[in-house]
């Protein structure tokens, strides 16, 4: 026991093994501060320490955090006694007056001086010491011992009791500091860990050549696609391929180097693994290592590159359509034109004319109705659409269709914004346009005229002499024919034949060019009811024969007057090679095909060989012989001629002596047909 | 008024069908006093001079044209009563509507054939020389 308060022992040796014992419990005490890494294990150990070292009868260490006082250690044996007594009456007082001074308190008679002072160990250590831990003005706690009366007296005795409080206190700071370096470094490891940005530390080896990589975060392990693993402890060069290429390896020599922290601008980092845009910044720890901070940008750069794409080619397309976009706000005055406005109305840079200036651009009257439209957009809301005169920057004229569409904010228009498309080209072209179909027009006038005159001649002129041969032929014969013979007389009946098949020739050709002159109209009638109206006026070539005619009720949308001469034809050829049958047997009808009709004309006659089908519609030509069935072979031509001039078609279907037929289409109406193709017409089939 | 009296004027500038014309109304004994007139001036000075009962207008004339002639005829109080024939070879439709526009009597198309031709000249005696009422002059 180092506190032995037995008597007799001389003063010498008690000193000497008092300080014997001082000094085992301060070295135990200050090996313990370097071995445990426990607060509280410390702070039991301690109380060991003081009894089994230092000969305290118990001890008792508390920590407070400036209000409230609390008990961390007790020694073994009496502490639990301790514990409760404390838990009763809570701090007593020897603790709370040892809290507010340096020196140590001297309790001799606890029961009686203290309040809920717990009484010492045994019958020797009677008296109690308290003294605070404090160090460096922080006054951590107290501690607590009972000692015998005569120790408690002694002033060395609380010198050393005083020692090893601030040796404790010592410890606790160091405790403290480093349990809140631990808190900062986990603080850090986290920062690190969680940061959206790459981050690695390394250090440089071979004077900075390559750097080993000591720390790697979860974010740069995301970024390059590589787990922590396999880049702590390697060659950056090894692991990161591209790092010299891409000058990453430069700037953290150089930053290593200097000290100095460095931002590697956007640039593109590639190795076999992975490619990417990096936005890099290094800087040097005191330790000396360098630190790279990177972000990967690849998806940012990408959309930065897809908006400046699409805005080049708004701008090229609008360059190349010749549009351009503008915008005024009416609260700043201000105006933006996309580039190609700039470009078209010829303004090399500077501000785009607001909404107080726009209109000069403008001329005379144009300029009044485009400053009558923006008004009411401005007012009402109503956008607006034009065709304008423009003059550019440089003073030339162009055609602009201004598109303008306000925006409004809480009822008040705050903006306008539009386009404007350059038609001076389109404008040019219409006008040309416009001038080549008058030229057109006139040039058909003059032709039909021309045409007119021809026909009139042929129709006057070319008769006339016609006359005169059939004329006289006949006069010689009437007054003459005595005097010829009947050779003489066949000979003039030829040329009276001849001149009249001529004058017949000129008239079906007449009538072959009037049908291409006729102005059309277009109406619905009966198709039946036309073939006998047809019918009735072929009596004449019917005279005296057993016709049956057959005419089949249809509507008919086409030129009544055409339609009918087209019938005429077709039956009048249907009687003529009909007239060897007896009945002959004639039949107009219609039928549907698909979405067209489909009309014929059909008879029971001599028909023709399939293999001249395509050359019946011909003028002039003609499958049978003359002397067989007379005609100018112009009634086919003609009929042809009607069905294209209605849009249809026609086409022959015979066989010999199998009859004829003669089937024809007629086309839309262009007043009741379709509008053109590309234009929305419901849904597609 | 008897058919000798009426005095026809015929205007046409083709002598073929000048004769052919004269023969057919010869051929049916309706011989009038025809005068021809070669031109549309000749025409217009005929009737400004002599009385004329019936003129028979060629279309297509030399110096001013047979729809001339009629509209000036017709426009003319004078000559206004005459009545016109056309006797033509055009069968061209504008000709027809003209024609009956600047108030034609009768339109008639000359046919190529002469037995026809005669038809229709004995046609034209009967209706406007024997049948047709005139104002008295």
């Amino acid at each position: 026991m180092g506190l032995s308060g037995s008597p007799g022992k001389s003063v010498k040796i008690g000193r000497l093994r008092r300080l014997n014992s001082v000094l085992k419990a301060v070295r135990n005490i200050n090996q313990l501060v370097t071995r445990e890494s426990s607060r509280d294990r410390f702070l039991d150990k301690i109380c060991e320490i003081l009894v089994a070292d230092r000969g305290y009868g118990d001890a008792w260490i508390g920590l407070t955090d400036g209000a409230e006082v609390r008990t961390v250690a007790v020694s073994a044996g009496d502490g639990e006694r301790i514990r409760k007594i404390l838990e009763k009456s809570g701090t007593p007082d020897c603790v709370a007056r040892a809290l507010e001074r340096p020196e140590p308190v001297v309790v001799l008679a606890p029961a009686e001086e203290c309040g809920g002072c717990p009484p010492g160990a045994g019958r020797d250590y009677t008296a109690r010491l308290a003294v605070r831990l404090e160090f460096e003005n922080r006054i951590f706690g107290f501690l607590s011992v009972s000692v015998p009366p005569e120790a408690a007296a002694d002033p060395e005795e609380k010198t050393v009791l005083a020692e090893l409080a601030a040796d404790i206190a010592f410890a606790l700071d160091r405790f403290e500091a480093e349990a809140e370096r631990c808190t900062a470094e986990e603080r850090f490891r986290e920062l690190f860990e969680n940061m959206s940005s790459g981050a690695a530390v390394c250090t440089a080896v071979e004077g900075g050549k390559d750097f080993l990589c000591v720390d790697f975060n979860a974010a740069a392990e995301r970024i390059d696609e590589i787990s922590r693993k396999d880049v702590i402890g390697k060659r950056l060069t090894e692991v990161f391929a591209g790092a010299k290429e891409t000058g990453i390896l430069d700037a953290m020599r150089r930053v290593w180097e200097t000290g100095k922290s460095f931002r590697l601008p956007l640039s593109r980092y590639v190795d076999d693994r992975v490619s990417g845009w990096r936005e890099n910044y290094f800087y040097r720890l005191s330790s000396g290592e360098v630190v790279a901070i990177y972000r990967d940008v690849t998806e940012q750069k990408r959309s930065e590159a897809e908006l400046k794409r699409r805005e080049e080619f708004l701008d090229a397309t609008g360059r190349m359509a010749k549009v351009g976009g503008w915008e005024h706000d009416l609260l700043s005055g201000e105006a933006v034109w996309t580039p190609a406005l700039y470009e078209i109305l010829e303004l090399d840079s500077g501000p785009a004319p607001g909404p107080a200036k726009y209109l000069e651009h403008y001329f005379g009257s144009d300029r009044e109705i485009l400053a009558e439209a923006y008004r009411k957009a401005v007012d009402s809301g109503e956008p607006f659409d034009l065709e304008l005169r423009v003059r550019t920057y440089r003073g030339r004229w162009r055609w602009g269709r201004v598109h303008g569409e306000p925006v409004f904010k809480n009822g008040r228009c705050r903006k306008i914004w539009g386009a404007f498309q350059d038609i001076t080209d389109r404008k040019a072209a219409a006008e040309e346009l416009k001038k080549l179909n008058l030229e057109l027009e006139e040039r058909v006038r003059r032709r039909t005229a021309e045409l007119e005159a021809f026909s009139y001649s042929v129709s006057h002129d070319l008769r006339a002499p016609l006359r005169a041969m059939d004329g006289f032929s006949q006069k010689l014969l009437e007054d003459y024919g005595s005097s010829l013979d009947e050779k003489g007389r066949h000979y003039l009946q030829r040329v009276r034949a001849g001149a009249q098949k001529m004058g017949r020739l000129i008239d079906d050709l007449l009538s072959l060019s009037r049908l291409e002159r006729r102005e059309m109209s277009w109406e619905t009638f009966d198709l039946a009811e036309a073939a006998r109206e047809v019918y009735e006026d072929l009596k004449p070539e019917r005279e005296g024969r057993r016709v049956e005619f057959a005419a089949s009720s249809g509507p008919v949308r086409a030129d009544r007057t055409l339609f009918k001469v087209l019938l005429v034809n077709l039956v009048s050829n249907a009687l003529k090679f009909s007239r060897e049958r007896d009945p002959a047997r004639i039949e107009v009808g219609c039928r549907r095909e698909g979405e067209q009709t489909v009309y014929y004309v059909r008879d029971n006659g001599v028909g023709f060989d399939m293999k001249y089908a395509d050359k019946i519609f011909t003028p002039f030509q003609r499958l049978h012989r003359e002397d067989e069935y007379e005609g100018t072979g112009i009634g086919l031509a003609t009929a042809q001629r009607v069905v294209s001039r209605h849009g249809g078609t026609i086409r022959a279907e015979s066989g010999k002596n199998k009859g004829a037929a003669i089937f024809f289409t007629l086309g839309a109406d262009p007043e009741e047909a379709p509008p053109p193709r590309g234009q929305p017409q419901g849904e597609e089939p | 008024m008897k058919p000798k009296d009426i005095r026809i004027l015929l205007v046409e500038d083709n002598p073929d069908d000048v004769e052919l014309t004269l023969e057919a109304f010869r051929g049916h004994k309706l011989i009038n006093r025809i005068t021809v007139a070669r031109d549309g001036e000749e025409a217009l000075e005929e009737i400004g001079r002599h009385r004329t009962d019936l003129i028979l207008l060629d279309l297509k004339l030399p110096k001013i044209s047979g729809l001339e002639v009629l509209k000036k005829a017709k426009s003319d109080p004078r000559t206004a009563a005459i009545p016109v024939i056309v006797l033509t070879s055009s069968r061209e439709e504008q000709d027809l509507v003209e024609s009956y526009r600047f108030g034609v009597n009768s339109y008639i198309r000359k046919p190529v054939d002469f037995t026809e031709f005669i038809e229709t000249v004995r046609h034209i005696g009967l209706y406007w020389l024997l049948l047709n009422e005139y104002p008295r002059a």
